[in-house]
């Protein structure tokens, strides 16, 4: 008997919830954290409901502080806690063929997710996200409730208050352990042949006429030309020469102190946009 | 294979649909065990030999144990748990002590650091040793009328016990006087549909809508990132944290419960509310605490030889308890910290007036909740002096600014477990009892969310166990 009651409730909720997504959040979109954020991206440029833009970037959480409104004209495949190879593989699979590739070039080694691809494509959430809007991953009650709250809340401004003393401390934790990480040249097999693969994937895509752009994001002076920063640079103009490819690289006249050494705060990305040009 | 993948949910199809055939009924242990071997083969076939060798040790020496030679029965059953154990540490803690003491540039301490950790051997070699130790001291049930003399029987019977899929990679840790009486024949008749929907239902919601969810927010507690998060969002991160983990395993121990109330078997509680609790490990993971308390604490003496020994006995049965997590000297430390506490406890009740009055034991429930939410950080960071940080960060890091996002989130995924205890506080209430009469419609949003809000998928954390 609570089995039978229990259906229909759950088959009314489905109904109105389905009906509200319909009628009031047809284009709402709520990423709750990371990670989701790079399952609604991937999900929705696989399935061909986001933004088909011709020029495509692909890259790490340093880019994807970048919102879709800082970018006009580009898709921003860029993944958290992920790397470009993820973006690649992406756009390898998908129908849509773009005319130009953004690739960001600092972390360049860092290894495609085992799962994701598999996550994207899982066929019960692929197919259900394609033809019932209220399952995709954006549109999670949760999310949706959360988002209207703060809104309501918060009338779009967000309170914030820092001890200035307290977070220069604990960026400086931070910093000092990407100095660490920064301080040596990563090995050169690896990085040879990670360029190697990469050259091999991209030549693919060349062929079929697509224009391919290497970019740097701008990091912590204190990072930008360490060893690991100079070999990865290095390594990249000599599989890719400038001659042949083109490349963006972030002003030296322009300094960034980012929030914990490699990311941009929002006001650094809003100042970047306004010299990302290519 | 994860309760919550899809070729699961394929797997238990079928094996149920053959289980409750007609003229089933002889053939339904060898298909469980089937099933059940299937299940733990299905991502590395390599680990069914070591299943198997475990089960043959126990079914050898238990049968030994029963019809051979009187005199050799101690001799048997300390083998076999010696052997046990020797297998158990051989898998999960030759990486922990080559590291100790071989290091990494000895040809022994490489190959022992490499070799990987079989999944759910903490759970079928304390069931292994459960069925040695229960045979051998025959104190719970007559040995000869569960331990059939047909050694192919017994064999059948102890693969079941040790390899039911249910519990097989985490739990419950069955003991062999509670699960061998019920192996015979089961009818579709006999399967209590409303029990078994709710606990699934319920195991499921907890896994898939709150641990999963929790589980990208609690992401931020690993080192570095907690290092410039503020004092609040660090101790909010630190509660998610420990809402997920008993939304994780809780969720599992129910689906498990349901499952193999399914095919006819009951499986005692493994969680009993254990966040209100004023005795913690009375509450959480009881197979675990039940096992350690009959074959470890009393056989050490229990309290039965002074106070001294008393609180030594504690401290050593947590400690051996907490490695039994993992093969880190922060499981062994996160132990040791709650055998500690339970010692001061006792202590304290021993050795003072002071008695907390009835109407105020929420007191010693939130501050049990408090040092247990403490704990869990040695779950999550393996790495003592990323503790030790996370701890310095919470205190200074006051003055930075709070992520609302974060903590918005983690307190809406909480709430679940919240509710949830407060749920159980509210049966004995008159009104309580009335609103159960509506619970449907609490089940039909269980289901609604898991639908719609499911985090994204992620294995059990006590897999790694």
């Amino acid at each position: 008997m609570i089995i039978r009651k229990t259906i229909l409730v759950t088959i009314l909720l489905l109904l109105g919830y389905a009906a509200l997504v319909r009628y009031c959040f047809r284009d709402t979109t709520v990423a709750q954290h990371q990670w989701q954020g790079n399952l609604i991206k991937a999900r929705n440029y696989a399935l061909g409901i986001s933004d088909t833009n011709r020029t495509v970037m692909l890259g790490s959480s340093l880019s994807y502080r970048f919102q879709p409104n800082d970018l006009p004209g580009i898709t921003n495949l860029s993944m958290a806690g992920m790397g470009i190879f993820d973006g690649l593989a992406l756009v390898a699979k998908s129908k849509h063929r773009p005319d130009t590739l953004l690739i960001e070039m600092n972390l360049l080694l860092r290894p495609p997710d085992a799962g994701f691809m598999d996550l994207v494509y899982q066929p019960y959430a692929f197919y259900t996200g394609k033809y019932i809007p209220m399952l995709r991953e954006g549109k999670q009650p949760a999310g949706i409730l959360t988002d209207q709250l703060s809104k309501w809340a918060l009338g779009g401004k967000k309170k914030t208050s820092t001890d200035a003393a307290v977070a220069e401390n604990a960026f400086q934790q931070v910093l000092e352990l990407q100095k660490q990480n920064f301080a040596k040249a990563p090995a050169t097999d690896s990085l040879q042949q990670t360029l190697h693969l990469l050259k091999t994937k991209l030549q693919t895509l060349e062929q079929s006429g697509c224009r391919i752009i290497f970019y740097e994001m701008p990091i912590n002076p204190v990072l930008m030309h360490s060893p690991f920063a100079n070999a990865l640079r290095e390594g990249f103009l000599q599989t890719f020469p400038a001659g042949q490819y083109h490349y963006i690289f972030p002003p030296e006249n322009l300094r960034f102190h980012t929030t914990d050494g490699i990311h941009l705060s929002r006001g650094e990305v809003l100042q970047y946009v306004k010299v990302f040009r290519f | 294979m994860l309760f919550n993948s899809f070729i699961f949910l394929g797997l238990l199809a079928i094996t149920f649909i053959l289980y409750y055939l007609p003229r089933m009924e002889h053939w339904q242990v060898p298909l469980l065990i089937a099933a059940s071997l299937v299940f733990y083969a299905y991502s590395n076939p390599w680990l069914l030999l070591l299943l198997l060798f475990s089960a043959s040790i126990n079914i050898l020496a238990s049968y030994g144990v029963v019809f051979g030679k009187p005199e050799r029965r101690r001799l048997l059953a300390t083998a076999g748990v010696v052997i046990n154990l020797l297998v158990l540490a051989f898998f999960k803690y030759s990486p922990l002590l080559a590291g100790a003491f071989l290091g990494v540039d000895s040809s022994l301490g490489t190959f022992l650091l490499q070799i990987p950790l079989p999944i759910g051997i903490s759970f079928f070699t304390f069931e292994g040793i459960s069925l040695l130790v229960d045979t051998y001291q025959g104190k719970e049930f007559n040995r000869e009328a569960l331990v059939p003399r047909s050694l192919s029987r017994h064999a059948q019977r102890t693969l079941l016990f040790i390899s039911f899929f249910p519990h097989l990679v985490a739990g419950p840790i069955l003991k062999a006087h509670d699960y061998l009486p019920q192996i015979q024949a089961k009818h579709w008749k006999q399967i209590p549909w409303d029990s078994v929907f709710v606990k699934v239902l319920t195991g499921y919601f907890l896994k898939l809508v709150v641990a999963d969810n929790l589980k990208d927010f609690t992401f931020w507690i690993a080192y570095p990132y907690f290092n410039n998060q503020s004092t609040l969002t660090l101790a909010v991160l630190l509660l998610g944290y420990s809402c997920q983990i008993f939304a994780d395993f809780a969720g599992y121990s129910l689906i498990a419960i349901g499952l193999a109330a399914l095919f006819g078997y009951q499986f005692n509680d493994n969680f009993n509310f254990p966040y209100i609790a004023a005795s913690f490990w009375k509450r959480w993971h009881i197979s675990l605490s039940s096992f350690l308390m009959e074959y470890l604490y009393i056989p050490l003496g229990g309290n039965r030889k002074g106070k001294f020994r008393t609180y030594l006995n504690l401290i050593i049965t947590m400690g051996l308890g907490g490695l039994w997590h993992g093969a880190a000297w922060s499981y062994a430390v996160w132990g040791l910290f709650h055998g500690a506490l339970l010692a001061i406890e006792r202590w304290l009740q021993q050795n003072t007036p002071l008695r907390i009055p009835a109407s105020f034991s929420w007191i010693k429930r939130v501050w049990v909740f408090v040092m247990v939410t403490l704990g869990w950080l040695l779950f999550k960071l393996p790495d003592f002096n990323h503790v030790i940080g996370y701890f310095t960060s919470m205190l200074h890091n006051q003055g930075l600014a709070h992520n609302y996002t974060v903590i918005a989130y983690i307190l809406l995924y909480a709430s679940p477990v919240f509710l949830y205890h407060a749920c159980y506080l509210l049966t004995d209430r008159s009104w309580g009892e009335r609103l159960q009469a509506y619970r449907y419609w609490v089940y039909g949003l269980l289901l609604f969310l898991i639908i719609t809000n499911s985090g994204s998928p992620g294995s059990f954390i006590y897999f790694q166990f």
